[in-house]
C-alpha cells in the first residue's frame, strides 16, 4: 500500500502557499516534514487530508481519492483544545463519530476501551478530557486518530506543547502504531532532532516545494539548514546512531527558497 | 482485560446509569411542578381534585372542576411544557453550534423577528379570512424564516464559522428590533397596547390548536437533532478537528440553524416573546449531565419546560385573580438562577 501525492498545488485568496509537490509513501513508514515557519507544512497535510481545496491529485492504493477523506485519513491539527465536558472515552468514540448511533453498540465501547489500553491510557478512560495536561490530551486525541483505523494518519506538530518525555512516548507510539498498523504516517515536526530520530525520511519544505527528501543524514546538512532556515548549526553524531542539531547563529542572508 | 480497563468501564456503566436517573428525575420535577401549576389559580385545587380530573375527563365529581383543568389549565400547562422545551433545545443547539455559552434563540434575532411580524399584522389589522387565530402566529413565523434567511444569506456569502453567524445574527436582532420600535411608533394607543402584550409573552393564547402546531414542531425537531447528537457533540473540538472527523461542519451548523429558527418560531408564535429560558434551561442541564448531546438535548428541552411551568405557577401566585404575563416572570425568575449559575462555576467532566 502506498500514498502518491502528484502536482500538488494549494493557495489562500491568490497566493499560492504550496507549489507542484509530488511524493511517494509507503505503508509502515514515518515520513517527518520539515521546514521553517509558513513553508507550507500544515497547508500541505490539510490538503492532503482533503481539508482544503486543491490541484493535483492524492492516490491512495492506485485509487485517486475524492474530496471526502475522513474514511481512510486521519488528520491531528496542531490545537488540542477541547471546549465541552467530555470523558476520555466518549471522545476516543467520536473518532467514528460517523457510524455512531444514539444507542451505543457494547462492541464499540469495548474496542474504544481497549485502543486506550493499548497506548497505557485505560486509566485515564473516566476522567474529563478538559482536565488533562497538554500531553496526556495529546495521546487521547492520537487514541482517537488510530480508533478510527486510519490507513494514513497525518500529524501536524504533534509535539509542540510537550516536555521532553511526553515528546518521546508521542513519537514511539506513533512509531510502533505504524508498523503494527502499516499506516502511511506523515509528521510536521519543528525539532529536527526529534525528526531525524523518529522518522524514516524526511522531507524538507521550503517556501511551498519540496526541497531535499531522504535519511535523515542525506537531508540534514549545514549548507541545507543555512539555506533553508538562515541558520549556521552544527550537525553531530550522537549515540544509537542519531543525528543532533545544535543551532548557532542567524546569517544575515535568511532563508530563501530551494 | 486489565484492571484498569475493568475499571474504566465499570465507570463508564455507573455514569451512564447516572445520567439515565437525572433524566428521569428532572422528568420527575416536571410533573410534580405541573400538577402544582394545575392546582393553582383563581381557584385553588387540591391534588385529588386536578387527579380525579385528570382521570375522569370533564365528568368529574364537581363538573366545574373539569371544565378548570380540561378547558383553562391544561392546554396553558401544555403550551408552557412545549414552549420551555422548545426554547431549552433551541438555546442547547445554538449554543453548542457557536460554541458560545452566550448564545440563546435570541442571539441570532430570530425573537425580534418573531415579535416584528405579529407586530406587522397587528398594526394593520390584516387577518387571513379562513382562519383569523393563525393570522399573527404565521406573521410570526414567516417573519423568523425571512431573519433565518438572511443570517443564512450571511453564511453562504462568508462561510458558516461562528463567528459569521454571531456578527450576522446581531445585526438581524437590531434590524428587526428598530423595526419593531418603529411599529410600536407608528401605532395608536389602543394598537400599541395590544403590540406590546403581545410582545410581553402570555400562555392565555394558548388553545389546543396552537398546542397541536408546537408539539409537532418540538417533537420533528427534537428527531432530527437527535440524530445529528454526535456530530453536534464533535464540534466542542473545534471545526478543524471535527472537519478531519469528516463531519461538514459549515453544512451542519447552517441546518441546525434552521431546526433552531423553526423552534423558536413555534415557540413564540402563540405565546408571544419569551426570554431567558433558552439561556439558562441549557447551562443547568449541562451542569446536570455534560456535554454529551445524545443527554444534553433531552435534559435542556425538559429544564425549560421545569422553568417555564415553575415560572407559570409563580405568574399566577404574583397577581391573585390575574395573571403576570410569563415573559416577564421569566426574565425576573431567571436572572438570579443565571447569577447563581455563574457564581457557583461551571462544573465540567460531568
Amino acid at each position: 500500500m502506498s500514498l502518491a501525492i502528484a502536482a500538488l498545488q494549494v493557495g489562500y485568496a491568490r497566493q499560492v502557499v504550496v507549489h507542484d509537490v509530488g511524493a511517494k509513501l509507503a505503508a509502515g513508514t514515518v515520513t517527518a516534514l520539515i521546514g521553517p515557519n509558513g513553508s507550507g507544512k500544515s497547508t500541505l497535510l490539510k490538503a492532503v487530508a482533503g481539508l482544503l481545496p486543491h490541484r493535483g491529485t492524492v492516490t491512495l492504493d492506485d485509487r485517486v481519492m475524492g474530496r471526502d477523506r475522513g474514511g481512510a485519513i486521519a488528520y491531528l491539527p496542531q490545537d488540542t483544545g477541547v471546549r465541552a465536558a467530555l470523558t476520555v472515552l466518549e471522545t476516543v468514540l467520536l473518532g467514528r463519530v460517523r457510524t455512531l448511533g444514539l444507542r451505543l453498540d457494547p462492541a464499540l465501547v469495548d474496542d474504544a476501551a481497549r485502543t486506550l489500553e493499548g497506548l497505557g491510557l485505560a486509566s485515564l478512560a473516566d476522567r474529563a478530557v478538559g482536565s488533562l495536561s497538554g500531553g496526556q490530551r495529546q495521546m487521547v486525541l492520537l487514541a482517537q486518530a488510530l480508533f478510527r483505523a486510519p490507513r494514513v494518519l497525518l500529524l501536524d506538530e504533534p509535539t509542540a506543547a510537550l516536555d521532553l518525555r511526553h515528546q518521546l512516548q508521542v513519537l514511539e507510539l506513533v512509531r510502533a502504531q505504524t508498523s503494527a498498523r502499516a499506516t502511511v504516517t506523515v509528521v510536521a515536526l519543528h525539532d529536527l532532532g526529534l525528526a531525524a530520530r523518529h522518522a524514516d525520511r524526511l522531507m524538507c519544505l521550503s517556501a511551498g516545494r519540496i526541497v531535499a527528501e531522504g535519511a535523515a543524514s542525506s537531508v540534514l546538512t549545514e549548507e541545507r539548514l543555512r539555506a533553508v532556515y538562515g541558520v549556521e548549526a552544527d550537525i553531530v553524531a550522537a549515540r544509537e546512531g542519531a543525528l543532533g542539531v545544535i543551532p548557532l547563529r542567524a546569517v544575515a542572508t535568511g532563508p530563501r527558497p530551494g | 482485560m486489565s484492571i484498569a480497563l475493568e475499571h474504566a468501564m465499570l465507570a463508564h456503566r455507573v455514569r451512564s446509569q447516572r445520567r439515565a436517573r437525572r433524566l428521569l428525575g428532572c422528568l420527575g420535577a416536571l410533573v410534580a411542578v405541573a400538577l402544582v401549576d394545575l392546582m393553582t389559580g383563581p381557584a385553588m385545587l387540591t391534588v385529588e381534585q386536578v387527579l380525579d380530573a385528570l382521570l375522569h375527563g370533564e365528568g368529574t365529581a364537581d363538573p366545574m372542576v373539569g371544565i378548570i383543568v380540561h378547558t383553562i389549565r391544561l392546554p396553558m400547562l401544555a403550551m408552557a411544557v412545549i414552549v420551555g422545551a422548545s426554547l431549552g433545545l433551541g438555546g442547547a443547539v445554538m449554543q453548542t453550534i457557536l460554541g458560545n455559552p452566550l448564545a440563546s434563540p435570541y442571539t441570532l434575532g430570530f425573537s425580534a423577528a418573531a415579535g416584528f411580524g405579529a407586530a406587522t399584522v397587528i398594526l394593520f389589522g390584516l387577518s387571513l379570512p379562513f382562519a383569523p387565530w393563525l393570522t399573527v402566529p404565521l406573521a410570526a413565523f414567516g417573519a423568523t424564516a425571512a431573519a433565518a434567511a438572511l443570517v443564512y444569506g450571511f453564511a453562504r456569502l462568508r462561510g458558516a464559522t461562528a463567528e459569521i453567524l454571531v456578527l450576522a445574527g446581531i445585526a438581524t436582532l437590531f434590524l428587526f428590533q428598530s423595526l419593531q420600535s418603529l411599529l410600536q411608533y407608528l401605532a395608536s394607543p389602543e394598537v400599541l397596547q395590544q403590540i406590546v402584550f403581545w410582545l410581553f409573552g402570555s400562555l392565555i393564547k394558548a388553545s389546543w390548536s396552537s398546542v397541536a402546531v408546537s408539539g409537532a414542531i418540538l417533537a420533528v425537531s427534537l428527531l432530527v437533532l437527535l440524530v445529528h447528537a454526535w456530530p453536534l457533540t464533535a464540534l466542542a473540538f473545534g471545526d478543524e478537528r471535527a472537519r478531519s472527523l469528516g463531519i461538514d461542519v459549515e453544512r451542519l451548523r447552517v441546518s441546525m440553524l434552521l431546526v433552531v429558527s423553526l423552534l423558536t418560531a413555534g415557540a413564540v408564535a402563540f405565546v408571544g416573546t419569551i426570554g431567558f429560558v433558552g439561556l439558562v434551561a441549557p447551562h443547568l442541564a449541562r451542569i446536570l449531565i455534560g456535554d454529551d448531546q445524545r443527554h444534553l438535548l433531552p435534559m435542556s428541552a425538559l429544564c425549560g419546560a421545569t422553568l417555564m411551568t415553575a415560572a407559570a405557577v409563580v405568574a399566577k401566585v404574583l397577581s391573585p385573580g390575574s395573571v403576570v404575563p410569563i415573559g416577564i416572570v421569566t426574565a425576573v425568575v431567571g436572572v438570579p438562577f443565571l447569577f447563581v449559575l455563574i457564581v457557583r462555576g461551571r462544573s465540567r467532566g460531568e
